[in-house]
């Protein structure tokens, strides 16, 4: 099925407060909605959107995101304007085909970043914003055993060799986002061997001590 | 065809669509935008000018208001206890247990009304007490503190003092250090939003994740401040064992203390300042009282003799000594915010074991930095936007109750001759007793020696008629079984429960009577304004809203407002006219208008708001800020728009509600009241808690649950009465279609104990026996569970017996009835040890 809407969600500004699974719950049993006595439908959060918690990392190196899923209306219907009615929402709606349209634009300015997540039967398309991909992190601890500000550290690819470098903050902490899964990784702290990482999920490599 | 409503919730403004007098949906209140004055602007230090956006934004379970109204669990008629006959059996010791009959209006204000004359001309007046829970449906007529206080006062009942629960060991201590005990020790926070995007590097949020506590009744407004100070690149540290949702959206570094630890954290990071000589001389100097003590204290040089380093504190709560050295170091540098709960202060540290001690170095730590300093605050985050200061009604002043506003006749409440008291937290000891002693006069607004009295039950008579007015504490409470006991007890001869949902405790009364919500009756309110110990809460909302809160449908069942419902128990009584002045509560609402700067000002007409439904109180163009503690810094009068400040009101603007009119290291209050106090004393102590890490009860219980306010409920609204929030993952989680409360846990305690995510886990201790479904994570550290408390739901396996295992989540059943310290009555839900282990359904 060609879809030519579309909605486009921004992971980077989900909360996971949850606001859109009722304020959807609420527009769509509006009109069945019957006073006290009569069956309001249940896990309607399997029936219209969920929410996703998702965690990476482990100790004290986490990270959460919350995905929402949109499931397709047994009627066939479009999703509630409400979502994105509001200003402070981070939803997206637009005509994809209309390079104009705000939906457009934005998908054409981050396709790297772009991952469409359409479920089946669906007639508009989802868009997702930044999906999450896992990270490295770590803390560098002096030989004095006290944390290491400014330490260079790098980060590099084996499948292309591109580097990235990082220095450490004041807590010796560093940490490299949005890395690509299933890729191995080096990872060289000035003064250290390096540390190999194939990435099959977030990884805290914890402390390492300079020599 | 769909007419609109406006109203109000604690969570945010409201449009409420109905057609053919049914709900159809509830959505943040939609005006049109020309109905928007002009946003108020802050331009902050990355030079750019930020405006909030012309939209309010709701709690999240108030989207799911419409399920509330319509739940399952109304009480949609009077009902009566089938074992209990006034005039024969009572079988009190079936309360919780038994079922019970319909039965009509008239009947029960009979009966009630009955009683009420029985139990007081048998026994006094003052054996008819009873008491609301903390938070009620939005609205000044209405509210719990108007009409139910209005109708007890009258009757000359026992009153009962809460305690002070969201503000424990801010109440008890921090008053000690800094004054503002007209704010129940919570720092002033206005013009702090400007302050910090101007000024500030550094933000620590310490036991404080407000975006789930979202400054109480502000709903979701402040987030996008923290989206933008997260853009501007301001360093966040987050100290909290549970990685927190706020620490997760703004990727701050996270300490996870163990619980009861954060005093010795606090401690090494001012032994730091100490050692490395990077705090403010000049500012302790100038500006407090005491430091030359406190530091021979923190050095080890006095008391204990032990030097509260960082290693030190290490051992105490698992954070590397290397860690609080770093943050300590990085945060004389910076300009720095302390983020010490939601409103500034509160936050789950303040309610534990000696939680006063904690309090106060939330204070003074900021005061070696020299706080009021221009991006050294104390700032929760979500409070202190621009705004006009006009004053309007809130429900926990006096002006805003009508048992005590200048806008009634008479201000009954204060004519009640009763002079004893009960304690919330220990009225089941009252009256399984028969006695009871204790400490401070609930919420100590009025002075710091308040705190000290000593009140003696009964003085009059003791208690025999209970009267419940909403049903929360066998989730709220400490060591709730308690209070099956208590309601099982034949000292209370007549239980009384009013309430609009069936709640956890109301099964426990001989008596239930409906009430409806503010939808279905009419009343007037300011969004998040409460008055009383939080004045201008409203700087919390990026807008200023009041509303004419409209019914929009006609009450459900049989249900009647409150001030319906007492006004037909005074005609009972005869007394009538003195309860309700004539004043129906369209009148009552009118009378509040009236009184409101608003309406004297002439900025809208009765009439015009009344047509309209709201009214937007614009922010002046002109606005002058005045961030708090500035003027202290400054050495001026305070300038700050707070009424309530006491100083002031004495002549002395100039001063702190401390004895000294100083930051004090050394409280003055104390040494004068209580100088050999070992658990409060004069300089603030590091005191290991009695029930935490390596107590003796540790090495059968050695894991520590903490128990914060909850995320997507509101105290316990919302939860079981908004069945909807069962389907939001981590809310609950329906497990053969049973919503059970999430428990965490980390993934090396799980596995010691073969619990994997997802199953039904037992938690248990010497107390109490809790059912929670389990998430394994690495937000709790090793050693340490995560629950929120609040859940609405009581579901003993044996109704009505005490101890009984609870399947819905009452966490709370395990706490401990300890309070915070000898001589501080505060409530102590995060010192509580227990085990957990996979259930097995028997």
């Amino acid at each position: 099925m060609a879809q030519k809407y579309g909605l486009i969600i921004d992971i980077t500004r989900a909360d996971g407060c949850g606001s859109d699974l009722l304020e959807i719950a609420d527009e769509l049993t509006g009109n069945l909605n019957q006073p006290t006595d009569s069956e309001i439908p249940e896990g309607m959060a399997k029936i219209w959107m969920n929410m996703e918690e998702v965690e990476q990392g482990q100790n004290n190196k986490i990270k959460m995101d919350y995905i929402p899923k949109m499931f397709p209306l047994a009627d066939g219907s479009k999703p509630c304007d409400i979502l994105w009615d509001d200003p402070t929402k981070d939803y997206k709606w637009g005509d994809l085909e209309d390079p104009n349209s705000c939906a457009a634009k934005f998908a054409a300015e981050n396709a790297d970043e772009i991952t469409d997540c359409t479920p089946e039967g669906l007639d508009y398309k989802i868009l997702y914003y930044k999906l999450p991909k896992p990270f490295i992190a770590g803390e560098v601890i002096g030989a004095d055993g006290e944390c290491v500000k400014g330490a260079k550290v790098t980060l590099t690819a084996k499948s292309d060799g591109k580097t990235v470098e990082q220095a450490t903050d004041f807590f010796g902490d560093f940490q490299f986002l949005r890395l690509t899964k299933g890729e191995e990784y080096t990872v060289q702290i000035e003064g250290t061997s390096p540390i190999t990482v194939v990435l099959d999920e977030a990884k805290d490599l914890g402390t390492i001590k300079l020599a | 065809m769909e007419k609109m409503y406006c109203n109000m919730t604690g969570g945010g403004p409201v449009s409420v669509y109905v057609e053919d007098g049914v709900v159809t949906r509830v959505r943040p209140l939609q005006i049109p935008e020309e109905d928007f004055p002009d946003p108020w602007e802050i331009k902050a230090s990355d030079g750019k000018v930020y405006s909030p956006p012309k939209a309010f934004r709701l709690s999240p379970p108030v989207h799911g208001e419409k399920n509330r109204i319509y739940s399952k669990d109304r009480i949609l008629y009077p009902l009566k206890r089938v074992d209990w006959d006034p005039n024969g059996e009572r079988n009190p010791q079936n309360r919780g247990k038994s079922g019970y009959e319909r039965i009509s209006w008239e009947e029960a204000i009979k009966i009630i009304a009955g009683e009420i004359k029985r139990v007081q001309e048998t026994y006094g007046e003052a054996s008819l007490t009873g008491l609301t829970s903390s938070h009620h449906n939005w609205g000044v007529v209405g509210y719990k503190m108007g009409p139910f206080h209005r109708f007890m006062h009258m009757l000359h009942f026992t009153p009962i003092y809460d305690n002070p629960d969201s503000w424990e060991g801010w109440h008890w201590g921090s008053t000690h250090t800094y004054g503002f005990q007209w704010r129940l020790g919570m720092p002033e926070q206005f013009d702090l939003l400007e302050d910090t995007m101007q000024n500030s590097e550094m933000i620590v949020f310490w036991s404080n994740d407000p975006d789930s506590t979202r400054g109480t009744y502000s709903g979701q407004e402040s987030h996008i401040w923290r989206v933008w100070l997260k853009e501007m690149g301001i360093k966040t540290v987050f100290i909290d064992p549970l990685y927190n949702y706020t620490a997760a959206v703004m990727d701050g570094t996270w300490l996870a203390p163990r619980p009861g630890s954060d005093t010795a954290i606090a401690m090494a990071i001012a032994y730091q300042w100490i050692i490395d000589d990077t705090y403010d001389h000049d500012y302790v100097e100038r500006r407090t009282l005491g430091f030359d003590l406190f530091k021979e204290y923190i050095l080890g040089e006095s008391d204990d003799m032990v030097p509260k380093t960082p290693e030190w504190a290490e051992a105490q709560s698992g954070i590397p000594a290397r860690r609080i050295r770093a943050l300590a170091r990085e945060w004389a540098k910076k300009r720095t915010v302390m983020s010490s709960g939601c409103r500034g202060g509160q936050g789950t540290a303040c309610r534990a074991a000696y939680a006063t001690e904690w309090a106060r170095m939330m204070v003074l730590l900021p005061a070696m930095q020299g706080l009021g300093k221009p991006g050294v605050s104390i700032w929760g985050t979500t409070m202190g936007a621009p705004a006009s200061y006009k004053w309007f009604p809130g429900y926990a002043e006096p002006e805003g109750q009508m048992g005590r506003s200048s806008v009634a006749k008479r201000k009954i409440c204060f004519e009640n001759p009763t002079k004893q008291r009960l304690f919330r937290l220990d009225i089941p000891e009252a009256i399984l007793n028969g006695e009871y002693t204790f400490r401070g006069e609930g919420f100590c607004g009025a002075s710091l020696d308040q705190q000290f009295t000593v009140n003696k039950y009964p003085v009059e008579c003791k208690c025999h008629m209970f009267y419940r007015y909403g049903g929360s504490f066998m989730g709220t409470m400490l060591d709730t079984n308690k209070w099956v006991k208590m309601y099982q007890s034949p000292e209370l001869e007549c239980v009384v429960n009013q309430d609009c949902w069936f709640s956890s405790e109301t099964n426990f009364a001989d008596i239930i009577l409906p009430a409806c919500t503010n939808f279905e009756r009419n009343d007037i309110g300011e969004w998040a304004t409460c008055g009383g110990y939080t004045t201008m809460a409203h700087i919390g909302n990026n807008w200023r809203v009041i509303v004419r809160e409209q019914k929009a449908i006609e009450p459900c069942g049989e249900s009647k407002s409150d001030y319906e419902i007492f006004t037909l128990l005074a005609r009972e009584l005869g007394r009538e006219l003195e309860f309700t002045e004539g004043n129906t509560e369209d009148d009552w609402a009118r009378l509040y208008f009236e009184s409101s700067d608003i309406a004297k000002d002439g900025d809208i007409t009765w009439e015009e708001f009344n047509r309209k439904g709201y009214y937007i109180v614009p922010c002046p163009k002109d606005r002058v800020p005045h961030p708090s503690m500035r003027w202290f810094y400054e050495e001026r009068e305070a300038d700050t728009p707070d009424p309530g400040n006491l100083p002031r009101k004495w002549g002395h603007p100039e001063r702190l509600g401390t004895y000294s009119g100083l930051i004090e290291f050394a409280s003055q209050s104390l040494k004068e009241n209580l100088p050999h106090d070992q658990e409060r004393p004069i300089i603030p102590h590091f005191i290991p808690s009695w029930e935490g890490y390596k107590s003796e009860k540790w090495h059968q219980y050695p894991l520590q649950i903490i128990s914060p306010h909850p995320r997507w409920s509101f105290h316990t609204h919302y939860d079981k009465h908004e069945s909807w929030l069962d389907d939001i993952p981590m809310h609950r989680v329906k497990i053969n279609g049973y919503p059970y409360w999430p428990c965490r846990i980390n993934p090396k305690d799980a596995e010691a104990r073969g619990i994997k995510d997802g199953d039904i886990v037992e938690l248990y201790n010497d107390r109490g026996s809790v059912l929670c479904v389990a998430s394994v994570t690495y937000r709790v550290p090793e050693g340490v569970m995560h629950s929120y408390g609040c859940s609405a739901r009581y579901d003993p396996i044996e109704p009505g017996v005490a101890g009984s295992t609870d399947r819905a989540g009452c966490v709370n059943l395990l706490t401990a009835s300890t309070l915070l310290a000898k001589n501080v009555p505060g409530m102590t839900p995060n010192s509580c040890l227990c085990e957990i282990r996979k259930w097995e359904e028997k």
